[in-house]
């Protein structure tokens, strides 16, 4: 059941700061030496994750899951709602990936939604392939839409929404999440200025 | 000139020879008959225009730029041209050129040799191979972009390919020297597959 909307966020009316995100500068240093990586992204198309991965000669898999989670009409009666977004996701591609963003949206679904995509995704990708996770964990609410995160210079993330209701966050914390993922390991957690908790896994 | 329902693979001539009888111009509007696709010579400099009112089943061929307002479901193949779907276009293909720029709604496979641009309008849905790729923030996009240069070769070929070979690198901001340890299990670039998943072939549900 999606929180219900609690106001206004007084601090959103326009484009954020970026926040620095070391575990994702991390990510990128990794994928560079990897060469040509394969990286599945969660979230909507941007051009500045292109831009970041185009010199690697990446190969960039967009999964759009806000527009899923926008389509999507929860049937009560429906006792597979995870099928919704796994049904979403692209068949796997022609090598598996070295890497997964999922920025904010974990937020966004309960958990054992979350949990059966991380298992669609953790077949989708080799062994050692890094999961990076963003989310909402030091503040009671957050934007009622997942956002549209863009990388900002080497190691930062900037939040590219607008004004948008503020909803009840659930504040997952990295153990909660770490025991629904069952085929990741968790490896490191950083909390972020902005509040939100930069987490990454590693696929077993 | 572009060519409708011609130019298949020798094993696939036969299958096409059927195909070809059914391969299908129909205006949603009278127009005389040979005017449906617009093809201009090279001379012109002028991009022919397939209008919104054309719709077009098959496969199109041709050798200058060409711009789609209607509607084409099969293959464009403009390997040595650019292709451009502009707003009003709905092409449903797989879809080879030299660049091509999406404005409209496309669902399939796009190869091009030199440039692919989704502009904010867009709605993809689909695979790009393309060694540069321009995405303009708020375009629809669902599918993979391949940037790698030699995913390219078994499409346009290895001649083609060596002149993008290095073409994403040119936009590159950041070290492949990066002191970070490599992820561990990484694959090499010659364990690689070349090829694409076809998601409009594979997935079927209606996602956009």
């Amino acid at each position: 059941m999606r929180p219900a909307t609690i106001g206004r966020d007084p601090a959103s009316s326009g484009r954020q700061d970026p926040v620095r995100c070391p575990l994702f500068a991390q990510l990128m240093a990794s994928l560079e030496s990897l060469g040509r990586p394969h990286v599945i992204d969660l979230g909507p198309a941007g051009h500045a994750l292109l831009e970041r991965l185009a010199p690697m000669h990446a190969r960039l898999q967009i999964v759009d899951l806000p527009y899923a989670l926008a389509q999507w009409q929860p049937d009560p009666e429906d006792v597979h709602p995870q099928r919704w977004f796994v049904d979403w996701l692209m068949p796997p591609g022609p090598r598996p990936a070295d890497a997964i963003l999922a920025w904010d949206l974990p937020n966004y679904l309960p958990l054992e939604i979350t949990a059966a995509l991380m298992h669609a995704l953790a077949a989708r990708c080799r062994k050692g392939a890094l999961v990076h996770l963003l989310a909402t964990y030091a503040h009671p609410d957050m934007p009622a839409a997942p956002g549209r995160y863009s990388p900002v210079g080497e190691d930062a993330l900037r939040n590219e929404s607008g004004t948008a209701p503020r909803i009840t966050a659930p504040r997952y914390t990295s153990t909660a999440l770490d025991e629904a993922f069952v085929d990741l390991r968790p490896e490191r957690a950083v909390l972020l200025k902005n509040g939100m908790q930069e987490m990454t896994f590693r696929v077993a | 000139m572009f060519e409708f329902g011609k130019g298949k693979r020798p094993a696939e001539e036969q299958d096409m020879q059927q195909r070809d009888s059914t391969t299908a111009m129909r205006s949603e509007s009278p127009a005389p008959a040979g005017a449906a696709a617009t093809a201009r010579p090279h001379s012109t400099g002028q991009p022919a225009v397939i209008g919104p009112s054309i719709r077009i089943e098959g496969d199109l061929q041709g050798e200058e730029d060409l711009v789609i307002e209607g509607e084409v479901h099969g293959t464009v193949n403009l390997r040595g041209n650019a292709l451009t779907i502009g707003s009003k276009g709905q092409v449903k293909a797989d879809v080879y050129a030299h660049s091509i720029r999406v404005e409209g709604h496309m669902e399939g496979d796009l190869y091009a040799a030199e440039r692919a641009v989704i502009t904010k309008t867009a709605n993809v849905r689909g695979n790009i191979t393309a060694p540069r790729v321009n995405l303009e923030d708020g375009a629809r996009f669902r599918g993979s972009i391949e940037m790698d240069p030699e995913s390219l070769q078994p499409v346009f070929g290895a001649s083609k390919a060596a002149n993008v070979s290095g073409a994403g690198s040119a936009t590159s901001g950041a070290s492949a020297s990066s002191p970070a340890a490599p992820l561990p299990g990484a694959n090499t670039p010659a364990s690689r597959a070349a090829g694409t998943d076809n998601i409009a072939g594979k997935d079927k549900k209606a996602a956009n």
